[in-house]
């Protein structure tokens, strides 16, 4: 090779390696876990059985709502929970020693007064929840100790304080931000929100070091091993064949089809739709894999058009859903639309595809925005906020918010880590701004039931409510 | 399949608005820019907040083609502001500290917009109205039939630009040997501010177009794309014109035929990575390049 050649040879090496990075090229890792490790485990999909029994309804006998701090109930724990290991306070998995159920565990955090939870949430990156996001959390907790003053814990009335982190939308800065909540800001517990993969990977770290987290989005099959891990909406296995069902019955769509971003992550729930839908007799005639960060979905939208489905479901983030969405639309295809739990089942999504996603359907953990239920969150974001309009995405911080005060008030005894852990595996739970939760013991995902919506004049509204079934 | 082809094709002319911009930049300064991407998206965003809150101080809300006009404008703007305070002390380096430099201009601008524009994707109706094509099975909406017709005109333009006018032979003299050709009377400084800007005034008519045709963009979402661009670029050859728009064809057509082949995800960014190396293993300096070194 000429001499004068190997710089421009060398640029074009490094760009190329740019350009992997840049398009998402990414390469299987596998992980050990082993004994104190804090590894997260390797990514493989667990092959979900579309048969699998659909939890999530209310424990027969289970009080109806009373008007509490946002309207939750809990009934009395269950008895068979398993032998609880020691809450760890951020000790790695292996080193403390299993205690008595009775010890209710370390309580960082926790003052006579007030407790103190951390939020994980990606606030930047490549699939950032708007900047907003958190003003839901605070208006919650600011309703209870305004209005309600406080939580009842444990016999005393306590405030909740909360420390955000941006985990950037990478799991690694998740992992490192989690560490700070436990060791520096001494959070009692943690709520993580994030891109699923994302979500299982700081999930697992943080229950291999024993320390409570509640899990907004639900991977696929959740190993019943993580018990400091509760994942409060629906199984992505079990959901795979919610909306097959959905599709197929409710729609009669028989020509159906699946875009879902490249991740492994996501496969058990594609694998359970699709067997779902050939069970019922109908047939997924396009199934495609994208690179979410890409911007040109000319070639799938020609080939989505080409297929004949009448109902596609994008099983990807809102940003690459709207552009996919829009040129499709664009070039005149325009199936029903379909979004599962905590994807693009805001608003916000109708700000950039308004046309494209007219008549779409949606599962969601929470009611819409339109919704009466939720008239006291709306009242409290004005208070709080005068300034601002309510906006559905505070519903999931307060929605949150209702499960996180469950969970404490169902404590028995002093507030530790170890007896909020036994708490929530008891839990039976209503929210009014959240689906119900059933907890028991081996139960890792309570939250089994989705609310239908429906597109109308640029806002979801409610077609179904809280559902498990079709 | 000539419909997958036929849409190959407008995404490919869609890359070459931004190879086009590159490789201007590479044969005036000989410096390798992936910033296009993020000038033309700034451009893009401040037009759309004029349209959609008014323009600042007069309260005037752009109408849809102002949109574009502003991008144009504004993103020339900054790349001549690139040009001046970052690129031209870079001149006499070897290009691969150009490259780095324009990263850096790139995330710059992107977390600049993160911070003015927010984090959610912004959309636009089309600048130039909104009606499709219908050819050989594929429909082309509006904004990529005039990527094609822009793109290729631009090309001719600059053929014209470079082979018939004085300004033109300085900006070849200039990429020849900058020293002699400063001795000789050429205005150099003006040869790499020309680059700049029209590559800045490139780059904001692709993302004016591109962002409707992709249904929004966000942040950090046309660097990813000028990345794209630059193999199409390296493919027709760093050194040419024409062969940009070569290379991005073959690029937008490499993409849509092995993405509607293969239904795994990732395997049309293989592809059109693969088709780099190959090119570069059997003639790196590009199909249309005349020279392989800087």
């Amino acid at each position: 090779m000429p001499i004068r050649s190997r710089p421009v040879s060398t640029i074009v090496v490094i760009l190329v390696c740019l350009l992997a990075a840049a398009c998402g090229a990414r390469f299987p890792r596998e992980t050990a876990v082993g004994a104190g490790s804090t590894a997260a485990p390797a990514a493989a999909p667990a092959e979900s059985d579309p048969g699998v029994a659909v939890p999530g309804e209310p424990a027969p006998g289970a009080a109806p709502s009373a008007p509490a701090a946002g309207g939750a109930t809990t009934t009395a724990p269950r008895t068979a929970a398993p032998a609880p290991t020691a809450g760890g306070g951020g000790v790695p998995a292996g080193a403390a020693p299993r205690a008595a159920e009775s010890d209710p565990g370390p309580a960082p955090g926790v003052s006579a007064t007030s407790v103190k939870i951390g939020y994980l949430l990606p606030i930047t990156g490549a699939a950032p929840v708007p900047a907003s996001f958190d003003k839901g959390a605070r208006v919650y907790w600011n309703y209870v100790r305004d209005q309600l003053g406080g939580i009842p814990v444990g016999g005393q009335k306590r405030n909740v304080e909360i420390v955000i982190e941006d985990t950037q939308s990478d799991a690694n800065v998740g992992k490192d931000k989690a560490r700070k909540l436990i060791e520096q800001d001494k959070v009692f517990l943690i709520v993580v929100l994030d891109r699923l993969e994302n979500q299982q990977a700081i999930g697992a770290f943080l229950d291999a070091r024993k320390f409570p987290n509640i899990a907004i989005q639900a991977p696929a099959g959740l190993d019943k091993s993580q018990e400091w891990t509760f994942g409060v909406t629906i199984d992505h296995g079990v959901q795979g064949v919610l909306i097959a069902d959905y599709l197929v019955k409710v729609h009669k769509a028989s020509k159906l089809a699946v875009v879902h971003e490249n991740t492994p992550v996501l496969t058990p729930g594609v694998t359970a739709f699709t067997r779902q839908v050939e069970k019922l007799g109908a047939q997924v005639v396009y199934s495609k894999s994208i690179d979410g960060q890409n911007n040109d979905f000319s070639s799938e939208a020609l080939q989505l058009a080409g297929s004949g489905a009448t109902a596609t479901w994008l099983y990807m983030a809102p940003t690459p859903a709207a552009k996919l969405a829009n040129q499709a639309d664009a070039a005149g295809h325009h199936p029903v639309w379909f979004a599962n739990a905590i994807s693009w089942n805001f608003d916000l999504i109708f700000t950039v595809g308004r046309k494209a996603l007219a008549g779409a359907r949606a599962f969601s953990p929470w009611p819409p925005l339109s919704d009466p239920r939720t008239s006291t969150y709306q009242q409290e974001y004005r208070r709080q906020n005068p300034a601002d309009i309510p906006d559905d995405l505070g519903i999931v911080g307060w929605g949150v918010g209702e499960i996180v005060g469950g969970g404490l008030q169902a404590v028995q005894g002093p507030l530790g880590q170890n007896s909020f852990r036994l708490a929530m595996q008891n839990l039976q739970l209503r929210p009014t701004l959240w689906n119900p939760l059933s907890f028991g013991p081996g139960v890792r995902q309570g939250g089994n039931s989705v609310a239908i919506y429906r597109e109308s004049d640029g806002r979801w509204t409610l077609e179904r409510d809280f559902t498990s079934s079709i | 399949m000539i419909a997958q082809i036929i849409t190959g094709l407008s995404s490919g002319a869609a890359y070459a608005l931004v190879a086009i911009g590159v490789v201007l930049v590479y044969k005036c300064t000989r410096a390798l820019s992936i910033a296009q991407g993020e000038i033309g998206a700034f451009g893009f965003l401040v037009g759309l907040r004029w349209a959609d809150g008014g323009v600042p101080g007069f309260g005037w809300h752009l109408p849809r083609f102002g949109t574009l006009v502003v991008a144009v404008v504004v993103a020339a703007l900054i790349g001549l502001v690139v040009e001046r305070l970052v690129m031209r002390p870079l001149v006499q380096r070897p290009p691969l500290d150009g490259l780095i430099a324009t990263l850096g201009v790139a995330l710059v601008l992107a977390l600049a917009e993160l911070q003015i524009f927010g984090t959610a994707q912004q959309n636009a109706p089309p600048a130039v109205g909104e009606w499709r094509l219908r050819v050989l099975g594929a429909t082309l909406v509006s904004s990529r039939v005039v990527a094609v017709v822009v793109a290729a005109a631009v090309a001719a333009a600059l053929y014209v630009f470079f082979s018939r006018t004085k300004f033109g032979l300085a900006v070849l003299a200039t990429t020849s040997d900058p020293t002699v050709a400063r001795v000789l009377g050429v205005p150099v400084n003006q040869v790499y501010r020309f680059a700049w800007v029209a590559s800045g005034a490139l780059a904001g008519v692709a993302a004016a177009l591109l962002g409707p045709a992709f249904g929004g963009i966000a942040p950090f979402d046309l660097t990813r794309f000028t990345l794209r661009a630059l193999a199409g670029a390296v493919i027709g050859g760093l050194d040419s014109i024409w062969g940009a728009i070569a290379g991005s064809l073959i690029i937008g057509v490499v993409e849509a035929v092995v993405g509607s082949q293969v239904a795994a995800g990732g395997a049309d960014t293989v592809a059109v990575l693969a088709l780099v190396l190959v090119t570069l293993l059997l003639r790196p300096r590009g199909l249309f390049g005349a020279t392989a070194a800087a």
